[in-house]
């Protein structure tokens, strides 16, 4: 009877935190709330120095990748499951890195895009072939379902294991639309969003967020921004809406409330708003929280307002208990490219640190309009630092220097969320962040929040039509292309906007570029904050300076915390992987790695050895212009 | 044994070399930083363009005014900075980096040999 008991308790207790067993990594940011946390702790502080490269598995077996790796992988049972930027999905086994199957998606396969990570399922009261599942989907917006034993499509699961996500989005073209995040997994459904080309035109493929039945691939119901009302799929000839804000970044979920979280951008184009519709208004940047069974709206929180920044949340919203006067409070905490990080009820929305609605500087575009003011989290600890002045203007040399100085002058900068316009202005945090796709780590037990963040600004400009027409600005048949002016086709302006460099192609701002701070989520107060990586691997023209000095180099990538009280990051431009005390701030290990690792990395305990893995890829960065590489790279502590 | 047998002394010449790179830096400082100080920005680039310019062309002639000159604008341009940043080691490399280590050359006895 006892022991009917206890296991009945363990079941639901199981249940209620829907996480795997302790030592797997079932989804993207380990437990379907993204907190990144392992509770593994053979690694420690006073042991973490021992730790040695165990494998390296390369997807592309060394021929030059076309596109960055910023894979997650999942380790489920005694395997690790991967995908790449073209599309292979992989199964490694998990003590050795040895290749146990891949999945080759079908030609042409020479398209770029993003694969944060794949979707686990397993299948309940299922046996044999497709019991367990790996999903993924490809560029041409297919969302395929394999056996995880195999490989294999399962022929149970839409078109022969293969959904078109192309349904209802109107003329897709290629590279205007894909998933880059691996979609959501709660009750059964499989939940995404997708990435849409930025700032090509207006009536780009809709946001809408949909969900699938994860067995049968059948279509379940959709979240179509411009109609938040209606849940079907449109009628043939029909489309969901044009030109919504849409959802690239991971998603998170809570099972027990049937509750999926969905971070949202903005209506693309980014840079001027005047035609989005009051639904696009609404949604923009917000945080939503869908019903994971119907995609009913049950409640949003916008992070900014009339987006004309690219502010759109990038990163995962993070699920925590927060201790409130001691008693647990089911929070979410959402991360901002603003630098601003919301904590609410993720029951209802509402906030559970202070948020207050500032002024902020007005002047709008020609035409388009303003909030005359913005949310601030003034109950947690900003990330953006101090706003900039002229004498944050920096070169490596007087000459150099006095050129940002002038830019600066040049440009208008009234602080956060300065307007963009026909004369050029300094956007700060730039696209980048504030905090990207790598989000934050928590540690719910000890509720300590890790939060690794940029200080980049952008230089952006709007180029009048005519003047658009004349460099021969059109929508590309590429879609986006980085750092390059888009066409913002439908506005009366094209965008020039990228990150605001010196003639030396380094930043006109001063170090630090990048940050990692620890937060006690219970007070919001910053616990430890320190410039993170070194000045060895960039220089003036991307030439490496070799100088071993902490400088605090751009970052994009995630963090994971373990319950020794370690934090493990790649994410720097510095092809280098560390370990950092929780506690103080400390680096305790350091990797180098044959390219820069920005992606979010992660930990487990494999069957065959009992020993635990830290694993990250090493991928480069289009955006950053740090060199591709094709590595998954697995630590471990020596056999004993 | 005598050195000076050895190595008798170069004929004394005007370190021009010197006074062409010290120029080369010292007219874009100026021209940019007159458009600076016109947006309203710092007047430090202004100043330290004269100060070059000047160095550069007593310098030229052999006058040991040039290097009088360039140490004032470096003891100027280390006050300065420390001003503008404090000790940041980031913030000091662009503002003092490039004078100190010409400062050093022409320091040595091979640039002042030169200098009347």
């Amino acid at each position: 009877m006892m022991r009917t008991l206890f296991c009945a308790l363990a079941l639901s207790l199981s249940a209620a935190s829907a996480q795997a067993a302790d030592g797997e990594w079932h989804h993207y940011g380990n437990d379907l709330g993204g907190a990144r946390y392992s509770p593994l702790d053979q690694i420690t502080p006073e042991n973490v120095k021992d730790l040695k490269v165990a494998w390296v598995y390369q997807t592309h077996k060394g021929m030059k990748p076309i596109s960055n790796l910023q894979v997650t992988p999942l380790m489920v049972g005694d395997s690790l499951y991967i995908c790449t930027p073209t599309n292979e999905v992989m199964a490694l086994d998990a003590e050795t890195g040895k290749e146990r199957w891949r999945f080759e998606p079908p030609p042409p396969n020479d398209r770029r895009r993003t694969c944060r990570g794949v979707t686990y399922y397993k299948v309940p009261d299922a046996a044999g072939e497709c019991a367990e599942r790996i999903y993924t989907s490809t560029a041409d917006a297919s969302l395929v379902a394999l056996d995880a034993r195999t490989g294999k499509r399962c022929p149970g699961f839409g078109n022969a294991g293969v959904v078109d996500l192309k349904t209802g989005m109107g003329k897709v073209r290629p590279n205007y639309y894909y998933v880059t995040s691996a979609p959501v997994i709660v009750q059964g459904k499989l939940v995404m969003g997708g990435w849409v080309a930025d700032n090509q035109h207006v009536d780009e493929p809709p946001g809408v967020i949909r969900a699938y039945d994860a067995v049968t691939g059948a279509f379940a119901w959709a979240f179509d921004p411009g109609q938040p009302e209606n849940h079907a799929e449109p009628p043939p000839g029909e489309t969901y809406t044009l030109g919504t804000p849409n959802s690239w970044a991971p998603m998170s979920a809570d099972e027990d409330l049937g509750l999926v979280y969905v971070p949202m951008g903005n209506a693309t184009p980014d840079y001027w708003g005047a035609h989005r519709s009051a639904e696009s208004e609404k949604f923009t940047s917000a945080v939503v929280a869908l019903e994971a069974q119907t995609g009913a709206l049950r409640w949003l929180f916008r992070t900014a307002h009339h987006d004309v920044w690219d502010y759109d949340l990038a990163s995962q919203p993070t699920l925590v208990d927060l201790q409130v006067d001691g008693q647990p409070v089911p929070a979410l905490v959402q991360p901002t490219k603003r630098g601003q990080v919301f904590v609410l009820d993720r029951r209802t929305g509402r906030t559970l640190k202070p948020v207050e609605e500032r002024p902020v500087p007005q002047g709008p575009a020609p035409g388009d309009w303003l909030s005359p003011t913005q949310p601030f989290s003034t109950g947690m600890p900003d990330f953006t630092g101090p706003d900039l002045t002229e004498a944050n203007m920096w070169g490596v040399t007087p000459l150099d220097q006095l050129w940002c100085r002038i830019k600066f002058r040049e440009a208008r900068y009234d602080g956060p969320m300065t307007p963009p316009g026909v004369k050029p202005s300094i956007t700060f945090p730039g696209y980048l962040g504030g905090i990207d796709w790598g989000g934050v780590s928590v540690d719910p037990a000890r509720q300590i929040m890790i939060v690794n963040w940029s200080r980049m600004p952008n230089h952006t400009t709007l180029i009048p039509r005519e003047a658009a027409d004349k460099m021969g600005l059109k929508a590309g048949p590429k879609g986006y292309m980085p750092g390059k002016p888009q066409a913002q086709e439908g506005t009366p302006f094209a965008v020039d906007t990228s990150a605001f460099l010196s003639p030396l192609e380094i930043p006109c701002i001063a170090p630090p570029y990048a940050l990692l701070t620890a937060v006690d989520l219970r007070s919001g107060k910053v616990i430890w904050s320190e410039p993170f990586g070194t000045a060895r691997d960039n220089g003036p023209f991307g030439i490496p300076m070799h100088l071993d000095l902490t400088m605090g180099v751009p970052a994009i990538g995630g963090s994971v915390s373990t319950r020794s009280g370690l934090v493990f990051i790649g994410a720097s431009m510095e092809k280098t992987f560390r370990a950092i005390d929780q506690a103080t701030g400390k680096v305790l290990w350091q990797a180098r790695l044959p390219a820069a690792g920005h992606a979010t990395p992660m930990t487990y305990v494999s069957p065959a050895s009992g020993r635990q893995f830290v694993v990250i890829a090493a991928g480069g960065h289009i955006s950053l212009g740090s060199p591709f590489g094709d590595y998954i790279i697995a630590y471990a502590l020596p056999k004993k | 044994m005598e050195p000076a047998a050895a190595y008798p002394p170069r004929a004394a010449r005007p370190p021009r070399l010197f006074a062409a790179l010290l120029m080369l830096v010292g007219l874009p400082l100026l021209a940019g930083g007159v458009w600076l100080a016109a947006l309203g920005g710092s007047l430090y680039y202004v100043v330290a363009g004269v100060a070059l310019a000047s160095s550069a062309i007593l310098l030229w002639r052999g006058r040991a005014a040039g290097a009088w000159i360039y140490a004032l604008l470096l003891a100027g341009t280390v006050a300065w900075a420390l001003w503008e940043v404090g000790l940041d080691y980031w913030q000091l490399l662009p503002r003092i980096g490039l004078f100190a280590v010409l400062g050093l050359w022409l320091a040595t006895p091979w640039a002042r040999r030169g200098l009347a």
